[in-house]
């Protein structure tokens, strides 16, 4: 079975929906993820934990297969030996420090040595200095790395966080970032979910797109955001004549529409690349002085309402 | 692991401020039983530690302790989100509830029983105590028992386990089984009395099961709370944070 | 909130944001509104299913001594039967009473708490007396829910059900200010002490036994040391036990304090509140200042809190 999972996907998702009531939180999403760092990226109420919580075994599908490592994880305990979950909830146990923590999550493991293994598990956190004080004193960041420290401790295959990055500081996030990349080059499975899009950029090598409860887009990071870029953009300019730089800028190909207001222009075009290489002769021939050109609307929320169509 | 469970939760109910309270609480009778017997009058000694036991200790000190210590030792896990803690690993789901129930019944004990003893002890020093403290020991364990898996097992069922534990010791036990006879088979309280009653031979003391029939019902509850607890907790389910 | 005057140059974007310039409600407006919403809570209205189960399978309970008198004073045509008289109907209840104030209260208070919404009220022009004042009253109203209505049902229920109806009432008429009096200062009493146990719990389960627990206790202890311990000053302990001191009051104002020349210790029960043989309008003035002094320190609790 272990060389089974090996060669398949860690995670494999199957037409799979959940609805609480009336409320469809999942929407029948398929998608399979194998060794290397994936993102799940989607806005707040995305669906995202849903879909964490499904895969990890706590929540039932209403409908459709999910499998980690070969095996159905609904009510499926025994996943848990060749995976970790480091859940959202900033729930921890107040009274113990992240040693104990860590040794307890290993003792619940059933590990042989498992001193040893709290140990390195909080050293990868790079929570040493604050191992023996209680966690109800910690930061958010302290623990958020004293949970990932609890789910590191059987070294496990498969890795899954759900928003591991709140609250952490940018030297911590930098530091986890690379931890997570050292292990994914181990090959081993990291799935991860994030609202920001700049976390997944840096991180993930895959990236699944959920919003509203359905999967969006899913590959290879580069080749999504080259589709993202593809959509119509928006560019917002500010010029010394902005009239004048409208009547040169409307005989280009590909601009859809100019609009003029209060100092400010926005310029609509089909082609983000064409665009960004035609402005700048645009501007010369016209005389024109440019003194500000950027994108608007560039707000994730924004690309993914371009990615579902609405 | 079993170890790692039971200190977990020992350390989550007893390090806080509920287990003083509690025992703050089971020193109540050993006060007043001072008071008693500082005021001189010993004869109707028995039936004063029979109050004290049965009207006090069986009837709130027990069902309370056990009502905040059997519903926190799931309940404040699942509300306070580390239950995740315990599920994500490979842990088979009845060690945790077995584990979960014997220390809440070990915290109701401990919290309960030797202050009841010391009080009996008090209550009837120089009088011959016709195994009234047996039966209040013993007894007091049974009930610490079966109550504190009682309320493992409702709490598993729901995030409510307290209010309707408080209902069913308050309303059912205290109030209906008072007027209504055939209802003496879903009591614990019952089941305490027929234990105690079947270890002293004070006539102070009775009970509407005899011996056997309590531990027999007991058992039946203890076993039930606990299949019940494993079956819900199989079940259980963590959705997005509510 | 002040208001964003948009000034002739600089670089404040409008973004639509406007100062309220209307008329303000004031205090008593907000006050209002808090009580109200209070008390929609309470019966779990605007909240789930389970909330209004629980309030109202407890006001179910409550009205079931009046509703088994309806149904047997239909079903027997006796003219002057009463199988629950309204003088006990408190006592006989009281046991759903203070489960109803522990669910209440702790909910009243917890969720607050637990949701930190209590920075939210305070950051508003609502006072921290109005807040802690509103809390009581509102649990003390849906108290009224569980006594003085089912007083009223079995009432009218009795009236109608009697042969004849205006005499009936003329016989009676006298229980209706004595239950609604009675009724108030127990609402009152009840809601007061609820609130102030709940508000120095931590945890709304703990709140919620710590009401019962207040309750019970204390009625035990103080049952025990009166009716074992051989002084007559414990007498001045049922002044501790809410639920003692509720009885003595409602007896009062019933004009039901029986006589008791002699009592017997041991065995036989005793109306431990007639035996103290305080004058009986002490029990009302002491409900009243348990309401008084729950309430001062529940107003202190939210001044000192967050």
């Amino acid at each position: 079975m272990a060389t089974e999972a090996a060669t398949n996907a860690a995670i494999e998702v199957r037409n799979v929906s959940r609805w609480y009531g009336d409320v469809v939180a999942v929407n029948d999403i398929s998608f399979s993820v194998g060794p290397g760092i994936t993102g799940l990226l989607g806005p707040n109420g995305a669906g995202k934990s849903t879909l964490l919580h499904m895969i990890s075994g706590f929540l039932r599908p209403s409908a459709g297969a999910v499998e980690v490592l070969g095996e159905p994880s609904w009510r499926n305990t025994e996943i848990f030996r060749r995976v970790g979950l480091v859940p959202e909830r900033e729930a921890i146990y107040p009274f113990l420090g992240a040693r104990d923590f860590a040794l307890a999550s290993a003792r619940l493991h059933g590990l042989a040595d498992p001193h040893e293994a709290a140990r390195r598990a909080v050293a990868l956190v790079e929570l040493e200095d604050a191992q023996d004080r209680a966690m109800g004193g910690y930061s958010k960041g302290m623990r958020q790395r004293a949970k990932i420290a609890a789910a590191l401790v059987h070294d496990p295959d498969v890795l899954i966080l759900d928003e591991p990055f709140n609250g952490t500081d940018p030297r911590q996030r930098l530091q986890l970032m690379e931890m997570l990349r050292r292990r994914a080059a181990e090959g081993r499975t990291i799935l991860f979910s994030s609202h920001i899009l700049e976390e997944v950029e840096r991180l993930a090598e895959n990236v699944l797109v959920v919003v509203n409860g359905r999967l969006a887009a899913s590959g290879d990071f580069r080749q999504i955001r080259h589709l993202m870029t593809d959509r119509p953009h928006t560019f917002e300019l500010r010029s010394s004549d902005n009239r004048a730089l409208a009547a040169a800028l409307v005989g280009l190909p590909h601009v859809a529409a100019i609009e003029i207001s209060d100092g400010r222009m926005d310029v609509r075009t089909s082609d983000f690349g064409a665009f960004t290489a035609a402005i700048g002769r645009a501007v010369r021939d016209s005389g024109v002085t440019l003194r500000e050109l950027r994108p608007a609307d560039e707000s994730l929320e924004s690309v993914f309402s371009y990615l579902v169509g609405s | 692991m079993t170890r790692t469970l039971l200190m977990l939760t020992a350390h989550q109910l007893l390090g806080q401020r509920r287990a003083i309270v509690i025992a703050l609480l089971a020193l109540i009778p050993i006060v007043i039983t001072l008071l008693y017997r500082l005021a001189g009058d010993t004869e109707g000694a028995y039936g004063f530690t029979v109050d004290m036991v049965g009207g006090f200790v069986f009837t709130l000190l027990l069902p309370i302790g056990a009502l905040v210590f059997g519903t926190a030792a799931l309940g404040s896990e699942v509300e306070d989100g580390t239950i995740v803690y315990l599920l994500a690993r490979p842990i088979a789901r009845w060690r945790i509830v077995v584990a979960k129930a014997v220390v809440a019944s070990l915290a109701t004990m401990v919290l309960t029983v030797p202050a009841t003893l010391i009080m009996v002890l008090i209550a009837l020093e120089g009088l011959g105590s016709d195994s009234l403290w047996l039966a209040a020991v013993v007894a007091g364990i049974a009930g610490s028992i079966v109550y504190s898996t009682l309320f493992v097992g409702l709490s598993t069922i729901t995030g409510r386990a307290l209010i309707i534990g408080l209902v069913y010791v308050f309303v059912w036990e205290a109030f209906i089984t008072s007027l209504f006879d055939g209802t003496r088979w879903i009591s614990v309280r019952q089941y305490v009395f027929g234990i105690s009653d079947a270890l002293t031979s004070a006539p102070e003391v009775t009970a509407s099961l005899d011996g056997s029939q309590a531990l027999i019902a007991s058992a039946i509850v203890v076993a039930v709370s606990l299949l019940v607890g494993v079956r819900f907790l199989k079940r259980f389910e963590i959705g997005e944070q509510s | 909130m002040t208001t964003p005057e948009p000034a002739p140059s600089g670089a404040i974007y409008d973004l639509g944001y406007q100062g309220y310039e209307g008329p303000r409600l004031g205090r008593l407006y907000a006050l209002w509104s808090l009580y109200l919403l209070s008390l929609r809570n309470a019966f779990g209205i605007g909240r789930g299913a389970l909330p209004k189960v629980l309030a109202f399978g407890l006001v179910v309970f409550a009205f079931t001594p009046a509703v088994v008198t309806l149904i047997v004073g239909a079903v027997v045509p006796a003219d002057d039967f009463e199988i629950f008289a309204p003088r006990d109907y408190y006592g006989i209840i009281q046991f759903i009473l203070v489960i109803f104030v522990a669910a209440i209260a702790s909910d009243l208070v917890g969720n607050d708490r637990r949701s930190r919404t209590l920075a939210l009220y305070f950051s508003r022009p609502i006072e921290r007396d109005d807040y802690a004042l509103a809390k009581i009253a509102a649990l003390s109203s849906s108290l009224l829910a569980l006594t003085v209505l089912p007083q009223v049902v079995m009432f009218a229920g009795n009236a109608l059900g009697a042969a004849n109806g205006l005499d009936w009432m003329r016989d009676n008429v006298d229980d209706v200010p004595r239950f609604v009096a009675s009724g108030l200062i127990l609402c009152v009493t009840f809601g007061a002490v609820g609130i102030l146990v709940a508000s120095y719990a931590e945890r709304r389960a703990f709140a919620l036994i710590s009401v019962v627990a207040i309750f019970f206790v204390s009625l035990t202890v103080v049952g025990i040391i009166i009716s074992e311990i051989d002084s007559d000053q414990v007498r001045w302990s049922l002044f501790l036990s809410p639920l003692h001191v509720i009885d003595g009051s409602t007896a009062y104002i019933f004009d039901a304090i029986p006589q008791v020349d002699e009592f017997s210790r041991n065995g036989e029960p005793i109306n431990q509140v007639a035996w103290a043989d305080f004058p009986g309008y002490i029990w009302p003035l002491a409900s009243l200042a348990w309401a008084a002094l729950a309430s001062a320190i529940v107003v202190r609790r939210f001044r000192g809190s967050i």
